[in-house]
This record gives C-alpha cells, structure tokens and sequence, in this order.
C-alpha cells in the first residue's frame, strides 16, 4: 500500500509539475507543493508506529488538492488532466487508508483514570 | 468549598458570552467600516465575496486568540461551565476556526482569477497565509485524530502549545502585512490589542503552572486491588478546599514518575484534612504510581469541575450511577454528604466482585445510615445475591433499580467509560428523567 501511496504521488507530482508549473502561479503551490508534502509522508506507512499519522498527513494534503481541483473546475471547466488527478488523488487516499486499516491495533500510548 | 448557584453560572457564560460576541462583532465590522485599497475596485457581488473573506479572516483571527484565553482556565469561567466543558468548547472553538480560515482564501479570491496570481516576493503575505492554511489544517488533524494516529499524549501536548504560538504569530504577521486596512487608526489598535492579549495569554499558559497548586507530600500508597492504586496526600499548609466530586490535577516531583500534569478526581470526603486518589493503573504513567513512596512531593493544582450536588441548588434525592473507576467522585459525595441525611442510590457497575473495592467501608455506610441504598451491578457474574444485579445497566434494569426514585425529581449523577454514559444517561432519557436532572463529566484530556 505504502508503494501504491508513493508512487500515486509521484505521478501525481509528475502530471501537476507539467499541468501547473509552481514557478507560473501562486495557486500551482496547491497542487505540486502538497503532492510533495504527500510524498514525504509516505515513509510514514511503512513503519507501523507512524501509519496512521502518515495517512491522516496525506489525507489533509488531499483534502486541500480536492478543494483546489474542485475550485479551479469551478472557475474553469472540468478538463480530462484534472480527471486523472481526480482519480490518481483518490488512489492515494484508498491507498493510505488500506496501510492505516492493515497496522494491527495496540493499546492506547496513555489515558488518565481515576 | 463553595461552588455559584447555577444563576451565578448563568451570568457568568452570559458576560462572556456577550464580550466574545462584540469582540467578534467587531473584529468583522472593521473590514466594512475602514475598506482596504483592494476593495474600492470592487463591485456588487464581488466587493460582498471580498467583504465576506476578510470577515472571515479576522473571526478567526478573534477565535484563534479566543482559544489561547481558554486554555489559561479563567476562574470565573471554570467555575461557570467545569473544566471538562472549557476544554470541549476550546475542541469545537478549533473547528470553527479552521473552518473560517479554509472559507477566508475561497472567499477573497473568488472575485479574481486566482491562477493568475504571479510567483513574486511581493506576495509573501499571501504565501505565509497559505503556509498558515495548510499547518493549521495539520494542526486541528493532528488534535481530533491524536489517538487514533497514536502520538504520545506529552509529544502531542508540547508540539501542541509551540504550534498554538507560531500559528497566532504568523496569523498576526499575515494581519498586519497582507492588506493595507490595518496599518492605522482603529484596525490597527484592535490588531495590536489582541495581539497583546495573545501574548499575555500565552505567557499565562506557558508560566501558571509554576505558581499554579499547593504542595502535599504522600502520606500513603495503598493497593485496592490488582489495578487500582489509593493515594492519600497530606497539605504542606493550607488545604484544598474542594467540592465533593471536583478533580484535581496532580504533577509529581518524584524520582520515580515523570512531573506530567494528570487530572484525578478527588475521592476524600470534602471535610477531611488530607486528600484521597483512587487511581486505575491503565497506563503508561498510572502503572508507576504505586511506585510513589511515602514522603514524595506532589503538587495539586484544583479544585476544578461541577460534577457535584453543590453545584445544584436542589434538596433532591440522589442517584449516583458509576462505571468502574468512575465511581471515585460518588465515594467523595456518599462521604461527604451523609451527614446530612439525604435519599441516596448508589449503583456501581463493576466487571466482577473482585472489581469492587473499598467493600468494607460502603457496608459500613450503609448500615450506618438508613438513607442509602448501594447496588452493585456485575456484568461477568452469572449470579449475584438480591438486591445485587449480574448483567450490564439498560433500561430494564433501571426501571428496577429506580422504582419511585424518577418519579421524586431525583439528581441522576452519571460517571464511567464515555459508551456507559451516553447509554445510562440514553436509558435515563427514555424513562422520562428530564436532561437537566442527569449530570455527567467528560473526563479525559
């Protein structure tokens, strides 16, 4: 999964560095900025102490991607580069959520009861 | 120790409830009344998108400054709506804001093409606000799902407070540098005063605890059963005036456990000199605090809570329903308020008869007063002797349990795991108990 997750993101990265250039535009960060941010938290799922916190990283990253897409479509149209970001966005999210529900579950590092 | 009458309460979360909102009032105001350069080109819809944005951005602003003035626990506060709620409304506080804050950019930037917006320096407000977008969304995650992406509560805590402090900094500096409407009269004084506020309230978060609490030294560590721990602190002067069913919060300086703050209600009758713990060793730090040894100093920072009758200004009969550990706060009330000769049922859900502790000490009460009624409900026993239940507390049970206790406008007091209490107070509900009968703590930080 932390494979499948890594290489969405570069392919993502890849489309995104062609399609919206940073260096053309302030709201291009949104898109290859965050896919970078992504791709650093892929490490995170393949130690099982830091699965969960790499897929919730990831997850907020697509987060702000989806609400970027789905504003640029907005303002523009809905092209078939945006689709395959779509799809590829959604790949790495199912991804990170299989790496998070595989990680056995352990008891909770500290509560507080009395 | 006396807690405010609930209209006390009420005009204590109606004067800070009326500040919040003319502060807010006015943070969203000022955009409309002193409009940046960027506005005066604007028109119709988009002057109002425009408009909108910038409202949002000092909401959250406000909001932002408004969670670092809840986490100094004002008195005044604390005492209205209990520590455990503070800390609710600081978690919902931290959604609005970031819901304000991802709102702010959609809404400023909806009137321009925003892919046109070029890559210079001259925009490093903007790039600092989207840096600050993204951080705070990571930020709020991180809080809400803690425990389920496993961070260690003290890493979480730490990283917590520097990042409270950045993201208000940066917050400030995106204020004053992105826009040209704070830079003089009234926007620029409400900026710099909040800002200030920020300040102080950040410094009285860092630097309360070091004044904050009373030493006590450990008089006793007894064992109550293989999970639980009974801590008796002896006051190092004057003693904590407490409630019963309040909480404190205890920082060791021990060798032997690390000085992390943990919250513990107090379970020693209100009257008595020194102060009781029952703890449940759950945990990475409770396990060690059988290790404390008589004479190790503890500071205790409290009372907080209203989990308490004296919170209500009521001479009704109680019902105290407890799940496991929980049922501290009820031992602290069944033994300071006897004396007085009030109806009281206790029922105490425990797993098996071994989980019951303290036994001897509620037999005794109740012999000794006519007035209670302890009910101890197993969930792993398959038989138990009358009037004792075997079973898990529902509805039923409680229609048995209770009898006419519902229908004298009795106080329900409901404490254990969070699924117990939504259940109990559920099965309350249904019998027809009014909400504002059934009292319950949220107790975990």
């Amino acid at each position: 999964m932390a494979a499948v997750h890594g290489a969405a993101c570069l392919a993502l990265l890849a489309i995104d560095v062609v399609s919206f250039p940073p260096w053309a535009g302030l709201y291009s960060w949104w898109f290859a900025g965050l896919d970078l941010f992504a791709l650093l938290a892929t490490p995170m799922l393949l130690f099982p102490p830091f699965v969960r916190a790499g897929f919730l990283l990831s997850t907020v990253a697509g987060g702000f991607q989806i609400l970027a897409v789905a504003y640029l479509v907005g303002h523009s149209h809905l092209s078939s580069i945006l689709v395959l970001m779509i799809g590829l966005l959604a790949i790495r999210l199912f991804a990170g959520w299989g790496a998070a529900r595989q990680c056995p579950p352990v008891e909770p590092v500290r509560r507080c009861a009395s | 120790m006396t807690l405010p009458t609930s209209a006390g309460r009420m005009q204590a979360v109606g004067i800070a409830v009326t500040v919040g909102l003319a502060v807010l009032g006015l943070s969203m105001w000022l955009p409309w009344y002193f409009p940046s350069s960027s506005m005066v080109y604007k028109f119709g819809v988009d002057r109002t998108l425009l408009l909108l944005g910038k409202m949002a951005g000092m909401a959250t602003l406000v909001l932002v400054v408004v969670q670092i003035v809840f986490m100094t626990r004002p008195r005044f506060l604390e005492r209205a709506v209990g520590l455990d709620r503070l800390v609710a409304v600081h978690r919902t506080n931290g959604l609005v804001v970031l819901c304000l804050a991802v709102l702010h950019p959609l809404l400023v930037f909806a009137p321009e093409d925003i892919a046109a917006i070029p890559v210079k320096v001259e925009y490093w407000p903007e790039m600092l606000g989207a840096v600050l977008l993204v951080s705070l969304a990571m930020f709020a995650a991180v809080a809400r799902f803690r425990a389920y992406a496993r961070i260690p509560y003290h890493l979480w805590k730490a990283a917590h407070a520097f990042g409270a402090v950045c993201l208000t900094a940066g917050a400030f500096i995106h204020v004053s540098f992105v826009t040209d409407g704070y830079r003089r009269g009234l926007p620029l004084w409400f900026v710099v005063v909040i800002g200030v506020l920020a300040a102080v309230a950040w410094l009285w978060v860092v630097l309360a605890p070091l004044w904050r609490g009373r030493n006590h030294v450990v008089e006793s560590v007894d064992r109550l059963g293989p999970s639980m721990v009974q801590v008796a602190l002896r006051p190092q002067g004057e003693r904590v005036d407490h409630a019963p069913g309040q909480f404190a919060i205890l920082r060791p300086r021990s060798t032997v456990l690390p000085a992390e703050p943990h919250p513990f209600t107090i379970a020693s009758g209100s009257e008595v000199q020194n102060l009781e713990f029952i703890i449940r060793c759950c945990g990475d730090w409770t396990s060690r605090v059988a290790s404390l040894s008589t004479g190790d100093s503890v500071r205790v920072d409290g009372p907080y809570g209203l989990f308490s009758p004296e919170a209500h200004a009521v001479d009704a009969p109680l019902v105290l329903i407890a799940g496991g550990v929980g049922a501290t706060p009820m031992l602290s009330m069944l033994r300071s308020m006897l004396p007085e000769g009030r109806k009281v049922h206790f029922i105490w859900a425990n797993r098996t008869r071994q989980d019951i502790v303290l036994s001897d000490e509620l037999a005794t009460l109740e012999r000794q007063h006519a007035d209670l009624r302890v009910t101890h409900v197993l969930s792993r026993e398959r038989t138990v002797e009358s009037p004792h239940q075997a079973g898990r507390i529902d509805k039923p049970m409680l229609q048995r349990l209770l009898g006419g206790d519902s229908s004298e406008n009795a106080l329900y007091f409901v404490c254990g795991p969070q699924s117990m209490m939504r259940s109990v107070t559920r099965d309350l509900r249904s019998l027809g108990v009014p909400k504002g009968r059934i009292k319950t703590e949220v107790f975990g930080f």
